[in-house]
C-alpha cells in the first residue's frame, strides 16, 4: 500500500494516478476527499484529522510501503510584508503537516518492515528566490526534519527523502509570471520548466529497491 | 493495572529476547537503566496498539514526550497506568 497526501491536485494527483496501476492499494489523502474512490478526507495541518484518516486506512491495511507527502501551499509575498494568516497557513500545512503525517503514518511503514517516506521541498531552498521567504523557510524545515527523521527510521529500513523541484506548471504557481519562472529556471542546471511526469519519475526512482540506501537527501529536480 | 504491567513486561522480554530479564514496576523505559533502545520503544508501542485493538480500544502514543519527568515511558508502572487510563476512556 502507498499513501499520498495532496492527491487531488497538481503533483500529488499526477503521482496518485501514475502509481495506481502498479500497486494493489494506493490511498490518496485530500482536504476535499470524500472517503470514496480511494481518496480519504484529511487536513494534514490538523492532527485529529490525520489520525482520523489513519484509522480509516487501518480498516484497509495496517501496513504500507510508502508515504508520499505531496500536499502543500505556496504564496508569493515580500518577506517583510507577508500577512500573519499567510505565514501561519504556509508553516502549518507545509512544515507542521509534514511532521504530523510523519508521526502518524510512519508506524504503517514500520509494520511493513521497510519503506519510503518522500516529502516535497523546492529548489528555491538552495537558490534563495525573492518573494518566497516564508515558503522557503517552511520547506527548509521539511528538509531538516527529514534528515533527522531519516536517522531515527533507518533501523526500520525506512528511507526519508525530499524531492525539491523547480517550477512545475501546476496550480501551486498560478500567480507566478512566465518571466519569474524563467528567472528561476535560468539558475537551474537544466534551464527548463519540468513537468509533473518528471517528478513522477523521481518518485518511482525513490520507491525502487535500488534506492534503499539513499536517505536524508534532498533531490533538486532540474539541478541547482 | 497489574494486567497492564504484566503485558508490558512480557512484551519487553520478548522484544529483547531474554525471558529471564529482571524487570520491576519501576524499571525505566527511557534513559539509563532502560532495557529498550529507541527502536524497541517504538516496537513496544506498536505491540501495545495491537493488544489494545484486540481488547476493543485504541492505544494512542503519538505526541508522547520523551521528557524523563513527564513521559509515560518513565517506568513500566507509568506506561501501564497510561494504557489502563486509555482503556477506561474507550
Amino acid at each position: 500500500m502507498i499513501i499520498i497526501s495532496g492527491a487531488t491536485r497538481g503533483i500529488g494527483k499526477a503521482i496518485y494516478e501514475s502509481l495506481k496501476p502498479d500497486y494493489k492499494n494506493v490511498i490518496g489523502l485530500s482536504k476535499n476527499g470524500d472517503n470514496k474512490l480511494g481518496i480519504i478526507k484529511c487536513d494534514i495541518s490538523n492532527l485529529s484529522s490525520v489520525k482520523s484518516a489513519a484509522n480509516e486506512i487501518k480498516k484497509i491495511d495496517k501496513k504500507a510501503y510508502a508515504f508520499i507527502n505531496a500536499a502543500g501551499v505556496a504564496s508569493m509575498n515580500l518577506a517583510l510584508a507577508t500577512p500573519e494568516e499567510i505565514i501561519k497557513k504556509i508553516i502549518n500545512i507545509n512544515l507542521v503537516g509534514t511532521i504530523f503525517t510523519s508521526q502518524v503514518f510512519s508506524p504503517f511503514l514500520i509494520r511493513n518492515g521497510k519503506g519510503r517516506i518522500i516529502n516535497f521541498s523546492t529548489i528555491a531552498v538552495k537558490l534563495g528566490i525573492k518573494g518566497e521567504a516564508v515558503y522557503v523557510a517552511s520547506k527548509a524545515g521539511v528538509e531538516a526534519y527529514g534528515r533527522t527523521l531519516a536517522k531515527e527510521l533507518s533501523p526500520f529500513k525506512i528511507t526519508v527523502n525530499c524531492i525539491a523541484p523547480g517550477p512545475i506548471k501546476t496550480d501551486l504557481i498560478r500567480g507566478v509570471t512566465d518571466k519569474q519562472i524563467r528567472n528561476i529556471t535560468d539558475q537551474q542546471i537544466f534551464n527548463k520548466t519540468m513537468t509533473p511526469n518528471d517528478i513522477v519519475d523521481i518518485v518511482k526512482l525513490l520507491l525502487s529497491e535500488g534506492s534503499k540506501h539513499i536517505s536524508g537527501q534532498s533531490l533538486a529536480v532540474g539541478g541547482s | 493495572m497489574n494486567d497492564a504491567k504484566n503485558i508490558i513486561k512480557d512484551q519487553i522480554k520478548d522484544l529483547v529476547e531474554d525471558q529471564n530479564l529482571n524487570l520491576s514496576d519501576d524499571t525505566p523505559l527511557i534513559g539509563d537503566g532502560s532495557p529498550l533502545d529507541s527502536m524497541n520503544i517504538v516496537n513496544l508501542c506498536l505491540r501495545l496498539e495491537d493488544i489494545a485493538e484486540s481488547r476493543g480500544f485504541s492505544f494512542d502514543w503519538s505526541g508522547e514526550t520523551m521528557s524523563k519527568s513527564k513521559s509515560m515511558f518513565k517506568s513500566i508502572s507509568d506506561l501501564a497506568d497510561e494504557l489502563s487510563k486509555q482503556q477506561k476512556s474507550k
